[in-house]
């Protein structure tokens, strides 16, 4: 004899009303599938465009074969004429996305905040920048502006003591100037999150308090996978080697970092070896420790789960995908989870970044798409 | 740096009034973007390990040429991603026939670096055939 209660009596409990508010919804409970969606970034084409292997349309044709279903396009590489399209190239640009069934999603921006030598750009200035390329977003249909993110601070305030840090532009005086527009081009700024920056960072928590305080949807995140980084690509050491460092020299550099040694020590400690350009530029503030983690500083996919809900744009960094199907560097199969237990819906563009050698983009592309398909499947 | 970085095409000397002023060389940016002239911070040429320097050199993208001193300013004339620029270096008598040792170095600022400027250095053996 089991103590089943009937489904009506226990709906009639305390216990059973309160269950009822947790419980997922029937459509829920179906498990649907996630409502992320797939694209590529043309960025992971640049070795390809530029040895002249691929056209723009080669790469349009490319990422609709391997079942891409948006764009993220890089203005200042492939907008001709950039920043004044014609308006026959925009023409051209949507047959070419009805061609090959391909939406446009988002656009690659950048800010030159070091544009003059001698002075630096005032909040309004940068926002008019900026809006040269929502001009230009709209006449594309792009609605997603990926924006310079953990790159503000570096853009605002190096190198210290410069004409440029010397103004003390903030980013969110930035973003009061450009809230506006965004209304008015009908754009969300995706604030791109790129290695080695930390989820616990000071920025990461002053563009959340700038979107909590202003109760705004038109600034978001762009995580860009290299975030997750859980090792070092692979023959770093021997490419460091390659380009003229001596093997002493580079082995103590990367065992340094992996033991968790304070940049500036490394340097100091190079110098007093006699490192040369090659060495010194490694274990400087661009080297070793700008865009890799050591575990002291990696950080945990489940922590980007907070962040999701305010997340409209996600930038599928890889460098090298296994014949596993596996990206070497980077535990995708522990982040997209979280993407999709946060409710994340919009797009994964596929930001390719590895060897620029012809071909390999596609080769690339393809297992990076089928690693993402079997991952959101699985969910 | 790669092969594509230096053309091959375009290496050759340069003639204004019967006279050979100088030789030119055509240089792709190794960046990922093109950039405002305005960036550019210097550049130099170097053949047979004899430099020439920023002053005795003219940048040439979209049919003009710019000295160093004039693109300070121009923040919306660009140097496109796909466009190869045109070094035009003064020397009189320009090269000989034959293959020589190039090197082109250039640096540009970019906003989110930590060193105010990045240095793009290329070099290659090139063919001038006249």
């Amino acid at each position: 004899m089991t103590n089943e209660i009937t489904r009506k009596e226990f709906l009639q409990t305390i216990a059973g009303a309160a269950a009822v508010a947790a419980m997922p919804t029937l459509t829920s409970y179906a498990q649907p599938k996630p409502k992320i969606k797939l694209g590529v970034c043309t960025y992971s084409y640049n070795g390809d465009l530029q040895q002249r292997r691929m056209t723009f349309e080669d790469c349009v044709a490319d990422m609709a074969d391997l079942g891409a279903e948006g764009i993220e396009f890089l203005g200042e590489a492939l907008l001709p004429a950039y920043p004044n399209p014609s308006d026959q190239w925009i023409e051209s640009w949507f047959s070419l996305l009805d061609k090959y069934k391909i939406k446009p999603v988002a656009y690659t921006a950048f800010i030159d905040t070091r544009l003059y030598k001698n002075r630096a750009l005032s909040a309004q200035e940068i926002a008019g920048r900026m809006e040269i390329d929502l001009k230009i977003m709209k006449k594309m249909g792009l609605k997603i502006y990926r924006g310079l993110g953990s790159s503000w601070d570096h853009a605002l305030e190096l190198p210290p003591g410069s004409v440029w840090a010397k103004a003390g532009v903030k980013m969110e005086d930035v973003y009061d100037k450009v809230m506006p527009l965004l209304d008015k081009y009908d754009v969300t700024i995706a604030e791109e999150i790129h290695s080695p920056e930390q989820l616990s960072s000071d920025l990461m928590k002053r563009i959340m308090d700038y979107i909590l305080k202003n109760k705004t949807k038109r600034i978001g995140f762009c995580p860009d996978m290299g975030i997750f980084q859980f090792r070092m690509r692979r023959n770093a050491m021997e490419n460091s080697i390659a380009q003229g460092g001596r093997k002493n020299i580079i082995e103590f550099i990367y065992q340094s970092f992996e033991k968790n040694v304070p940049q500036e020590k490394i340097l100091a400690e190079v110098e007093k070896m006699g490192g040369n350009p090659v060495e010194l530029r490694l274990a400087g503030p661009s080297g070793i420790y700008h865009g890799n983690y050591n575990d002291a500083n990696r950080n945990k996919p489940e922590d980007y789960l907070k962040y999701v809900p305010y997340t409209y744009h996600v930038h599928g960094k890889f460098w090298e995908m296994t014949e596993e199907l596996k990206e070497y560097n980077i535990s995708y199969d522990k982040v997209i989870p979280v993407l999709i237990k946060g409710g994340y819906d919009g797009f994964i563009c596929s930001e390719y970044e590895g060897s620029r050698d012809v071909f390999q983009a596609s080769i690339q592309l393809r297992r990076h798409h089928c690693m993402l398909r079997r991952l959101l499947m699985q969910a | 740096m790669a092969e594509w970085n230096i053309h091959d095409e375009g290496f050759k000397n340069v003639t204004q009034n019967g006279k050979i002023t100088g030789f030119q060389v055509k240089i792709q940016s190794s960046y990922y973007r093109g950039i405002a002239l305005s960036l550019i911070e210097d550049y130099e040429v170097t053949v047979d390990g004899e430099t020439f320097k920023q002053d005795q050199i003219k940048f040439g993208v979209g049919n003009r040429n710019y000295a160093l001193g004039e693109m300070e300013s121009l923040i919306d004339v660009r140097w496109p991603w796909l466009e190869p620029a045109v070094l035009m270096v003064n020397k009189p008598g320009g090269l000989k026939p034959g293959i020589h040792d190039v090197q082109v170095i250039y640096l540009y600022r970019v906003s989110y670096m930590e060193a105010r400027a990045t240095t793009a250095a290329f070099s290659k053996k090139l063919t001038l055939v006249m």
